[in-house]
């Protein structure tokens, strides 16, 4: 199941935050939580549920035995174990078909290839039960004793199937107790109606511009199309993610539970360095704190850990050389930058910062956009002028202005104007009545923006997430 | 384990309801149960198409993931007020912007580029959906009382979606609104031409010179219509014409139609709301045939009975909700000969078997408009007209071809209309067995220029009728189907009049 859809909306919510709301039982609302989890996730994968159900089994008994055994082989043992097994599923169902293929490709071979369909938020989930068990074994986590409570953590439907990468010990607090009321419950609500509505009344509709852009005929393409393709998948794929992020967070907000942040208004970045650091969060750290820093972080071959990180963090995207492509393009700008490129950009003025960022993510998003890499090749000729349908098209002009004020929105939603004018408001000394109304305004936006949502997603048959197959 | 729950200090004494948490779940729950409780529509007159069913469940559809894929289908699609929410979400993406110059495009990313590549076998997935043709409003004459006619307009299920789609396959380019009229911009390929004609030689080919072959292309709105600035969004769809009719072969003649209606462009030739020509626009085509076959063509302003259906509001509004295309809106006029004409139907998977039709289906109103033509399309409408000069002739087209028939009632004792999507048994056999003298093939410029139609055109020539296999749980479905009495009742009474006939 995905949030935005009809169905979610209207039967699975309501249902699930009534059931949990019944009573204060706890017991009776981690049942709820795992029973509707399961229900959500086999949905849309009814056979490889048992593959969560598999991930989560084993790895809390790898956690069991890594605190048991604290500094033993047996924890050294179970840690290989649970790498080997996740790991191995990771390679089996996602990554196995772009391997044999390669290796065909390479060498000429006819090996057959093997044909997994991806179960959906494997990368999420496999994530996040290693990095469980690498915490336990640090001893920067204590192991969860109840199999249900971590099966909960786990399987908890809103960052399951597209994140946040959820670290155990951020959650851990919680998932042992916590506290629900308003305050949660109606933070939780805005912030899903926000994401609701960047996923589905801006990431929709400039998917729909990117794709009738970047999915055509590239030799009917003009520059001034291309770029405008391009950029429409640069609002696409932020506002679906990060509208996916903000949904998921406000989900695990309704039921108690206080997720960490996953973006922070990426493009307002001034170098590659800090928009990895504003982009997918939980992804960067992840590989930060379980790749980077072990293999020896800035201290012993610098370059070389970032080339592996920068590897993996691309082929984690998906199983396409492209995604590696673009994976080691992000790797070679944050070389550069660490290198010496910082340092000049620190002296020039910030604008030129600002445009070479978005120049560099526009054309990394090219190069993630075309898995095949001819139609890459001749994209990027297109994008930089050498377009057999000229510069400029009339069409775009038209389609512009018959947009003009959808893309004014979506642009400026790319910048911290909420959080901006939220400070300058609450600086202000208001009479008492003026939170109240406060309240009232934002539930009246919240039904708005649902409504809106509920209006557009019902002409809609078929509204995948883009992050569902990472 | 117990855990204690701390309270929030908000909801202790009730100090401050929690009435946000209620609202917004009180919402989510309210709209929740009406949509499991409100009646659910089967078919969506506004798309044109049946509404996806509710999806029966087994434990093999849910856990090959069927039942939920269905399930979410059929929930969208019968959603409370789903028609409203729809209009309103396109009236709010028509306020995104500034309608500039009156003018607005609607991408076309979603319309298939189809190349001649193509595999020739969409043609069997078309035939597998039994529910395509058998959706044609039913015959009325047998049926006068004002119940009767009532419930009519709401049997009028839809002619194929994807058919009519299929119609307008070149659209990559989008949908052009100028001034309230919306046009398909054309993509046209010229290497699917090519295939287009050689396919029409191949009937000259087989037939040999007892059969006259012609060809008639019929530009569509966007070739006259655009306003200057953009008509180059528009491939040129007179070059499209004469590219195929330079490769037609000598025995087929290529119809000028284009040179007839570029003549009178200030008339109503096209709708503003649908992807067809207007009964007029067909007139003057039918005038180009008429110079091409070697008859005189009536005149338009003396010789028919001229009608007209008010209200019409067609495909391309279907697809935009345009505002604009709205207020300007359609009529359907069309033009009845002085002579008498008799219309059997041949249905789908009955290929064998004739039943009365109507040349002009009048009762049809709103979004059906076109429909008064024939009464939509069918693998093969005859008419049988008053017309006694024994001279037959076979109209092979697509739904263009709808508008066009009816003015050749003067001048062919039997016409046979075959449309190229859904004809099952051998066309050339069926010319050869029914003597017939002429064969027009007539298609718009985007379906001469789609593959699935010009490969349409080979199949058709050799092709043999394979009745359906049935599973023992299909044919029961259709038996149950046939059991409703819509279609029982005037089966009979149709199969009695066939009888007659013979």
């Amino acid at each position: 199941m995905v949030f935005s859809n009809l169905i979610f909306l209207y039967l699975f919510l309501p249902a699930n935050i009534l059931l949990y709301y019944i009573t204060r039982n706890p017991a009776w609302r981690n049942g709820v939580l795992i029973a509707f989890s399961l229900f959500f996730y086999a949905w849309g994968e009814p056979v490889w549920v048992t593959l969560l159900i598999f991930s989560a089994t084993i790895d809390y008994f790898h956690g069991r035995i890594c605190e048991k055994y604290a500094g033993r082989w047996q924890a050294k043992a179970a840690l290989v174990s649970s790498l080997v097994l996740n790991l191995g599923l990771l390679g089996i169902f996602k990554y196995s078909g772009m391997l044999v293929e390669s290796i065909n490709t390479l060498t000429g071979s006819s090996l057959p290839v093997p044909a997994f369909s991806l179960p959906i938020g494997i990368s999420f989930y496999t994530f996040q039960t290693i990095s469980y068990v690498i915490d336990v074994y640090r001893g920067q986590a204590r192991a969860q004793k109840s199999y249900w409570r971590f099966f909960m953590y786990v399987s908890m439907y809103p960052q399951l199937v597209a994140g946040p990468i959820v670290r155990y010990k951020d959650v851990s607090a919680q998932i042992e107790s916590r506290q629900t009321g308003r305050e949660d419950f109606v933070k939780g609500i805005s912030r899903f109606c926000t994401g609701l509505g960047k996923k589905v009344l801006i990431a929709n509709l400039a998917g729909d511009f990117a794709s009738q852009y970047l999915d055509g005929d590239l030799s009917a393409l003009t520059t001034a199309g291309a770029w405008f393709g391009i950029l429409m998948f640069t609002l696409q794929i932020y506002f679906d993610f990060s509208g996916y992020s903000d949904m998921a967070i406000g989900l695990a907000r309704l039921f108690g539970f206080h997720y960490v942040e996953n973006f922070n208004y990426p493009y307002i970045s001034r170098s590659a360095t800090e928009f990895w650091r504003r982009w997918h969060i939980s992804l960067g750290s992840f590989f930060r704190d379980y790749v980077y820093i072990p293999m020896g972080g800035n201290r012993r071959h610098q370059f070389w850990n970032l080339l592996v990180v920068w590897f993996l963090t691309g082929l984690w995207h998906g199983a396409s050389w492209n995604f590696v492509l673009w994976g080691l393009y992000f790797g070679a700008l944050v070389i550069l930058e660490k290198w010496f490129f910082l340092r000049v950009l620190e002296k020039l003025p910030r604008i030129f910062s600002h445009l070479y960022l978005i120049f560099a993510v526009v054309i990394g998003w090219s190069l993630f956009y075309f898995t095949d890499l001819s139609r890459l090749g001749r994209f990027l000729q297109v994008l930089f002028g050498a377009s057999g349908a000229g510069l400029w098209d009339v069409q775009l002009e038209v389609v512009l202005i018959n947009n003009l004020f959808w893309l004014a929105i979506a642009l400026v939603g790319c910048l911290p104007l909420v959080p901006w004018g939220k400070k300058k408001w609450q600086m202000l000394s208001r009479p008492k009545w003026a939170s109240r109304l406060e309240n009232c305004a934002s539930m009246g936006w919240d039904l708005v923006l649902l409504f809106l949502c509920t209006a557009f997603l019902a002409g809609q048959s078929y509204n995948p997430f883009l992050y569902f197959r990472f | 384990m117990h855990i204690k729950e701390k309270r929030e200090p908000g909801r202790r004494k009730g100090k401050s309801r929690p009435w946000q948490m209620v609202l917004f779940t009180a919402v989510l729950t309210a709209v929740g149960i009406a949509s499991l409780l409100f009646e659910k529509p089967n078919v969506s007159e506004m798309e044109q198409r049946d509404l996806a069913p509710k999806p029966a469940i087994s434990w093999q559809s849910w856990f090959k993931g069927d039942f939920s894929k269905a399930f979410d289908a059929y929930y969208a699609d019968t959603f409370p007020m789903r028609d409203f929410l729809v209009a309103f979400s396109s009236s709010v993406k028509e306020s995104l912007g500034i309608r500039y110059d009156d003018i607005r495009i609607l991408g076309g990313a979603d319309a298939p580029v189809e190349t001649p590549d193509e595999p020739v076998s969409q043609p069997e997935q078309v035939l597998s959906q039994p529910e395509q043709i058998l959706s044609q409003p039913e015959e009325s004459l047998s049926q006068d009382s004002p119940s009767a006619q009532e419930s009519k307009t709401e049997e009028i299920v839809f002619s194929q979606p994807q058919e009519e789609e299929d119609d307008i396959g070149v659209n990559k380019n989008g949908i052009f609104i100028y001034k309230g009229m919306g046009m398909s911009l054309f993509g046209g390929n010229a290497s699917v031409g090519k295939v287009y004609a050689d396919n029409i030689n191949a009937y000259h080919h087989a037939l040999g010179d007892s059969v006259r072959v012609f060809d008639m292309v019929v530009p569509t709105s966007a070739e006259f219509y655009l306003p200057e600035k953009y008509k180059k969004l528009s491939n040129s769809e007179k070059d499209a014409i004469q590219s195929i009719y330079k490769n037609l072969s000598d025995g087929v003649t290529g119809v000028d139609a284009y040179g007839a209606i570029r003549q009178h462009t200030d008339e109503y030739l096209y709708f503003n709301t649908d992807h067809h020509w207007t009964g007029r626009g067909a007139y003057w085509a039918y005038t180009a045939f008429a110079e091409a076959a070697g008859f005189t063509p009536l005149d338009i302003g003396s010789d028919y009975t001229v009608k007209q259906i008010d209200n019409f509001l067609g495909s391309l509004y279907r697809q935009t909700q345009d505002s604009k295309m709205r207020e300007k809106g359609d009529y359907v006029e069309y033009f009845i000969p002085d002579v008498a004409a008799q219309a059997y139907i041949v249905q789908k998977d009955q290929p064998y078997v004739k039943y009365k039709w109507t040349v002009w289906e009048e009762s049809v109103s709103g979004s059906n408009g076109y429909l008064v033509f024939l009464c939509g399309d069918a693998p093969m409408i005859q008419i049988d007209t008053g017309t006694c000069n024994g001279k037959s002739i076979v109209v092979v087209k697509e739904s263009y071809g709808n508008a066009f028939v009816p003015f050749l009632i003067p001048h062919y004792e039997h016409i046979y209309v075959v449309d190229e999507r859904y004809f099952q048994t051998s066309l050339v056999e069926f010319i050869q067995q029914n003597g017939v003298n002429d064969l027009l093939f007539l298609n718009n410029a985007f379906s001469a220029m789609t593959g699935y139609h010009a490969n349409n055109l080979k199949k058709l020539m050799y092709q043999v009728y394979v009745p359906p296999e049935q599973t023992e749980e299909e044919s029961q479905a259709q038996n149950s189907r046939a059991e409703e009495p819509k279609w029982q009742g005037v089966q009979e009474d149709d199969i009695g009049n066939e009888d007659d006939d013979e």
